[in-house]
């Protein structure tokens, strides 16, 4: 019999920092969806074309962090914070680690090509989560320098294709939406 | 594109690699209803700083890791297999992770037919049943694997066991796991894996699935071998090898034993020379001989993934199964400086030979003619040169 | 061969093939400990004699628990409600699903019911949600298109909500896959060429699209090739087992090949006409498989002129530039489509303009294309797609697939160009 004790059970570590960044980049995203829902008139039709209960879960497996995005009693798209308890999710997007979602908010990996490389695991309708996908691209574009956007997405728009709402005065909304409250 | 009258395929294990791959392995297990792993090792790839990495890759998951069991050595004993059984029960796992060469992977899949089967005797399991439910079961391939961790086998103490349920669940191949390597050390097993997947689709049987299991091994292993060896090694290349190797063993699993593998094997055996070194060496002059003394000498498509689409589209059709040998023939000649590409290097006595030829021979004669097994031995032992099929 | 930062494979599905190849099917129910399997088909396939030779194969050792043979086109929620009751009043213990993709995903959505002993599927939607182990489900396909017997995932229809629904999970991969060349034999000529012109889109979009991997490329190629080799003469010859073969299996490489590195545009406009209009999904994938490569070329002009050698073989890439071979091979799927029409006499449409149901009237009017460019957005496949479509963009493909007239490549809005080759507009 050999001694088991030589070999213990490991417990798995936390990993705070990175959840902490992740958090914080969701709750930016966050309030940057409910700002662009304003003000830009293509975010503003993709909601508009979304069912009214419409909410959305994005939230990294298995402990969070996460954020809630839905439509509230008046149809207004609104940022719902972390906490899924007494919502009615219609749409689950679980990224399946931490370190998957440190690749996609570090922006190494696009949602596209996270999605590609299988490292998000969503339930819902299929609608609903191209939907919501665009809208993560276009929100992008407001909330990063074109330089990190461009490769995040497959084709930036074209300045000159843009509305100029979104080229600076939309970018300034935007931002001063997020960041106030 | 040949297809045969009838053919069976089956590749069970899932294959995931890249950047992050192992960050997966909690996930993945959850799916597949266990949450308790026992890792299977050996101290090489503890002291590697692996196993650490592995249990970061834990980090946030929740979840408990049963233990690091490292006992396995360069010998695949019984022993070491009923002490990992008694760990893995002591602790409740139910799963088991596999992480380093294939003795790990022989001892992880042995294990998991005696955790499932609940028992303690794995001389039972000497013909096993066709449908059995084994336990949860993932390979992390390091720089030490051989092919054989993603394939039917196991052996242990010498016996073989072999099953297409002892196939990995998955393979999970990241580019962390696969620490530098000597030049030797990462050229064997990549020659090895190779010959394997040429002989596979050399051979009469070859079917169009186990043949793009082939052709997919056989380029990645072509196109990153140089650049692995030489210049540092990138990290790329050791990830394209790897996948090159582990893809190997699905096709080896797949394909009946060729004469190439089948001489190697029984060289080994009677040298004490590395299997790996064996293949090497033997894998140009096996297919020199293919080229002539077999009826349907060498099959073109097997320049495709040597040489690449362009190279393979430009040759006439009656040259490219030449090209590709030639091709493969001074890849081998290629390493002279890194490993010895001559049996006579190895300074194996002609009796051995020849004893060798007669234990392989008789399997093998009616495909490739009486003598054969001899010729290609004899050439390896020269170190004769491409022949272009002429001898 | 590039090697990607990140790729998964699974094919974990037993795959016996032959001329003969259903007289395995009681050593794969021994196998399997199973002793009274229900078989699933469709009017059509029964009506084409198909389960008889299962049956025999069947013989007298293993009893089935009955055929149910009423399948609809397109499988849908309330049929596999009916089918999981009969499963069980039967107290059958496997499904052998006979049929082409219809039956196949039919069939899947059974197994999840009977396997999970529910009568809901929509507890089942989406990734995750199956942890365990299903029944066996041993898939004969008797169409060589979907490859659905080598996917992960069933397409599965709510009529009443009007919705597809996408279950994707590796426990819907079948047990067995059993490619029989005798399965095929009775497939129309119309039904052969754009049956396998939707394994040729598989095959074509996994070697362009963004999941691509080193395995999903060598199975797509040999895929193309041996459909290629093989298509016209399945289309002519209904007899020559050995096309019929050829087909079966390059249906079951291109299934393994999308099933892990996912489709594009071509599938996610193609559904859309086929949620519209009812044209059958094959149908959709021959007239667009070319507006899809045109579209990406910026992206991808070096992967579809790799794509030349399986379809045109090795002279054909050997006598072209590089920069030549991208609109060669769009070219040579053109003439191929041609050829195909010529073949069925005229049942096989090269534009959207050209299909026609049984009493000739068109399908697909030109006044839907607009909703079809709508519903296509909003289809999972773009993900994968390596260019982005917006709703503009999408129509302007329609338009010119209803027409048959090539893209105006000066017109395609481009993002990056990260194709070596660089193809001239
Ligand atoms: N699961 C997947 O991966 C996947 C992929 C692509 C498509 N699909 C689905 O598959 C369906 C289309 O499948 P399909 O193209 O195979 O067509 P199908 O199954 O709808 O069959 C078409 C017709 O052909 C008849 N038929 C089939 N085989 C025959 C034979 N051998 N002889 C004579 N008649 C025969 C059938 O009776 C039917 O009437 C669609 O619903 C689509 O959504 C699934
Ligand atoms: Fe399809």
């Amino acid at each position: 019999m050999m001694n088991i004790n030589k070999y213990p059970e490991i417990k798995s570590g936390s990993k705070l920092i990175k959840k902490i960044y992740v958090a914080v980049m969701l709750w930016i995203v966050g309030r940057a969806i409910q700002a662009a829902s304003r003000v830009d008139r293509e975010v503003k039709e993709e909601f508009g074309r979304l069912s009214d209960d419409f909410m959305m879960h994005l939230h990294v497996l298995p402990s969070g962090p996460g954020m809630i995005v839905g439509k509230d009693k008046n149809g207004k798209v609104r940022y719902m914070g972390w906490n899924p308890k007494g919502k009615k999710i219609t749409l689950d997007m679980k990224v399946k680690n931490i370190e998957g979602a440190i690749l996609m908010f570090t922006f190494q990996e696009s949602t596209c090509v996270a999605s590609a490389n299988n490292r998000l695991a969503v339930s819902g309708n299929v609608p609903d989560t191209m939907a919501f996908i665009r809208i993560l691209n276009i929100v992008e574009t407001y909330l990063l320098p074109k330089i990190i956007t461009s490769l995040a997405v497959k084709r930036y728009p074209k300045w000159s294709q843009m509305s100029p709402l979104r080229k600076y005065a939309g970018r300034v909304l935007v931002y001063v939406r997020t960041f106030t409250f | 594109m040949q297809i045969p009258d009838y053919f069976k395929f089956f590749n069970k294990t899932r294959i995931i690699s890249g950047k992050k791959a192992l960050e997966n392995i909690p996930y993945e297990l959850q799916s597949m209803d266990s949450v308790k792993p026992l890792v299977v090792t050996d101290k090489r790839s503890v002291d590697e700083g692996l196993a650490k990495i592995l249990i970061d890759a834990y980090g946030d998951s929740g979840l408990v890791i049963g233990a690091v069991f490292d006992g396995v050595t360069g010998y695949t004993s019984t022993k070491a297999v009923l002490d990992a059984a008694q760990l893995f029960r002591a602790r409740g796992c139910d799963s088991i992770i596999a992480m380093g060469g294939e003795n790990c992977a022989f001892t992880a899949k042995a294990l998991n037919l005696l955790v499932s089967y609940k028992t303690d005797d794995l001389l039972q399991f000497d013909s096993l049943p066709d449908n059995m439910h084994l336990r949860p079961f993932i390979v992390i391939p390091t720089s030490d694997s051989s092919g054989r961790e993603t394939s039917t086998r196991s052996v242990i103490d010498g016996r073989i066991y072999e099953s297409d349920e002892l196939m990995p669940d998955i393979a999970v191949i990241d580019p962390r796991m696969l620490k530098k390597r000597g030049k030797a050390e990462t050229i064997l097993p990549a020659l090895r894996a190779m010959a394997e997947a040429v002989e596979a689709c050399t051979e009469d049987a070859a079917n169009p699935m186990n043949d793009s299991f082939a052709f997919a091994s056989i380029q990645l292993i072509c196109e990153n071998l140089a650049a692995a060896v030489n210049g540092g090694g990138s990290v790329k290349a050791r990830l394209g090898l790897a996948n090159g190797i582990a893809i190997s063993g699905i096709v080896w699993s797949n394909a009946p034993e060729g004469i190439g593998s089948a001489l190697a094997e029984e060289l080994a055996m009677r040298t004490g020379n590395s299997r790996e070194l064996c293949a090497a060496i033997l894998l140009p002059h096996t297919l020199d001989y293919k080229l002539k003394n077999t009826k349907k000498s060498v099959r073109g498509e097997l320049l495709l993934p040597v040489a690449g689409i362009d190279r393979y589209c430009a040759a006439a059709e009656a040259e490219r199964g030449l090209l590709g040998v030639e091709e493969i023939f001074g890849m081998v000649k290629g390493m002279s400086k890194h490993i010895p590409v001559t049996l006579k290097e190895l300074n194996i006595p002609r009796y051995i030979l020849e004893s060798t030829a007669e234990a392989v021979e008789d399997s093998f004669a009616k495909m490739y003619g009486k003598g054969g097994a001899l010729m290609i031995l004899e050439s390896a032992y020269n170190g004769d040169g491409f022949s272009g099929g002429k001898k | 061969m590039q090697i990607p930062g990140y790729y998964e494979f699974c094919n974990k599905v037993k795959t016996v093939s032959g001329h003969n190849a259903l007289d395995k099917l009681p050593e794969m129910l021994a196998s399997v400990n199973s002793v009274k399997p229900l078989i699933i088909t469709d009017k059509g396939v029964n009506g084409a004699g198909l389960i008889e030779p299962v049956k025999k194969a069947l013989g007298t050792k293993v009893k089935s628990g009955g055929v149910y043979d009423d399948v609809p086109a397109d499988s849908d929620v309330k049929t596999i409600k009916d089918i999981a009751a009969k499963y069980r009043a039967a107290k059958c213990d496997s499904i052998i699903a006979v049929g082409g993709g219809s039956v196949l995903d039919t069939a899947k959505g059974v197994n999840i019911l009977v396997s999970e002993n529910s009568d809901n599927l929509m507890n089942f939607v989406g990734f995750g949600a199956l942890k365990r182990r299903l029944k066996p489900l041993i898939a004969v396909p008797t169409t060589s298109g979907t490859g659905s017997e080598m996917t992960l995932v069933a397409v599965i229809a709510d009529h009443e909500r009007d919705v597809k629904m996408l279950f994707p999970s590796l426990f819907l991969l079948p047990d067995f896959a059993v490619l029989d060349s005798r399965m095929t034999k009775t497939l129309p000529a119309a039904l052969t060429a754009f049956t396998a012109m939707d394994a040729m889109t598989h095959a074509c979009e996994a070697y362009t699209c963004l999941s691509k991997n080193p395995l999903s490329d060598s199975t797509a190629v040999m895929a193309i090739k041996l459909i290629s080799d093989n298509i016209m003469q399945g289309v002519k010859k209904p007899g020559d087992m050995e096309a019929r073969l050829a087909l079966a299996n390059a249906s079951a490489l291109a299934g393994m090949s999308f099933s892990n590195s996912m489709v594009g545009m071509i599938h996610a406009i193609g559904h859309s006409i086929g949620a519209i209009c009812h044209v059958p999904h094959g149908v959709c994938m021959s007239v667009l498989l070319p507006y899809g490569l045109e579209y990406n070329l910026h992206k991808t002009g070096l992967l579809t002129g790799e794509l030349l050698f399986p379809l045109k073989g090795e002279e054909a890439y050997n006598s072209a530039k590089a920069e030549e071979r991208p609109l060669l091979t769009i070219r040579a799927i053109r003439e191929m489509n041609s050829e195909l029409r010529k073949a069925t006499g005229g049942k096989h449409p090269t534009c959207l303009k050209e299909i026609v149901d049984r009493d000739g009237n068109m399908m697909v009017p030109r006044e839907v294309l607009s909703d079809i460019a709508h519903l296509s957005l909003n289809d999972g496949a773009m993900v994968y797609n390596p260019e982005d479509l917006d709703y503009n963009d999408a129509l302007m493909v329609l338009e010119k697939a209803w027409e048959g007239e090539p893209l105006d490549r000066k017109k395609i809005r481009k993002g990056k160009q990260t194709s070596l080759v660089k193809v001239k507009d």
